[in-house]
């Protein structure tokens, strides 16, 4: 069922109070330090950040495109 | 080109209370997942007044099938009461307004799947759970869709307490 999530709140997965160390599950290429970087964003600053990519990457392409 | 923005899209769904269900790339975006997404999926009601309400967001958006972008053919209520996918360009980059989504759910059965999340700027939005979209990506069983799958379920796992020993 839907649950509420504040802007403000970190995401209950947040890399906050995760320990440090541990058992790791198999490499299987995924880079989970992007991951838990991502997870301890809020769903606003996630947005945020994919404009912002986004943006980067079509002004990249308008760069080129106009060379 | 028409610049995507997603939260000028967002902004304007909810102004006119459409409802609806983030699906997709987004969808994982918004829950952790570092994946790369240049389009909105969204999969609405079609409940006869939010059809009304979904088509007057549409207007304000100048939204219009890509497809074939000279015709410039505008989605209506009749065309968005299906379950088809309809893939337009808005004002503020495109958005694809899904009927169902491939396992044939609807917005009433995705509804009970989702976190309402809160985007900024007063927009708060239902948003399908990363375990959904993980299902939805394994059935469509494109290249695409493959490639982003690892770091789904690497999501997920991260997403999920440590079991206790």
């Amino acid at each position: 069922m839907q649950e509420e999530e504040k802007s403000i709140e970190r995401d209950p997965a947040s890399v906050e109070g995760r320990e440090a160390t541990g058992p790791e599950p198999p490499d299987d290429g995924v880079d989970v330090t992007l991951i838990r970087w991502t997870l301890g964003l809020t769903p606003a600053e996630r947005l945020d950040v994919l404009q912002r990519n986004v943006n980067a990457i079509l002004d990249l392409r308008d760069k080129l495109g106009a060379d | 080109l028409e610049r995507t923005d997603f939260r000028l899209v967002l902004q304007v769904l909810s102004r006119h209370r459409v409802d609806f269900v983030i699906v997709g790339g987004m969808a994982a975006v918004l829950q952790g997942a570092p994946v790369a997404t240049f389009d909105l999926d969204i999969v609405h009601s079609r409940e006869a007044t939010n059809l009304d309400r979904l088509v007057g967001a549409l207007r304000e958006l100048d939204a219009f099938y890509r497809e074939k972008p000279d015709l410039r053919i505008t989605p209506d209520q009749s065309k968005l009461r299906g379950p088809g996918h309809h893939l337009l360009l808005t004002s503020a980059g495109p958005l694809d307004v899904l009927g169902a989504v491939v396992t044939g759910d609807t917005y009433p059965e995705l509804a009970t799947r989702t976190r309402s999340l809160d985007l900024g700027d007063g927009i708060r939005a239902l948003v399908l759970d990363l375990e959904a979209v993980i299902e939805i990506k394994e059935r469509l069983d494109s290249e695409r869709d493959r490639a982003v799958l690892p770091i789904l379920r690497r999501t997920l796992a991260e997403q999920r307490p440590p079991k206790k020993s």
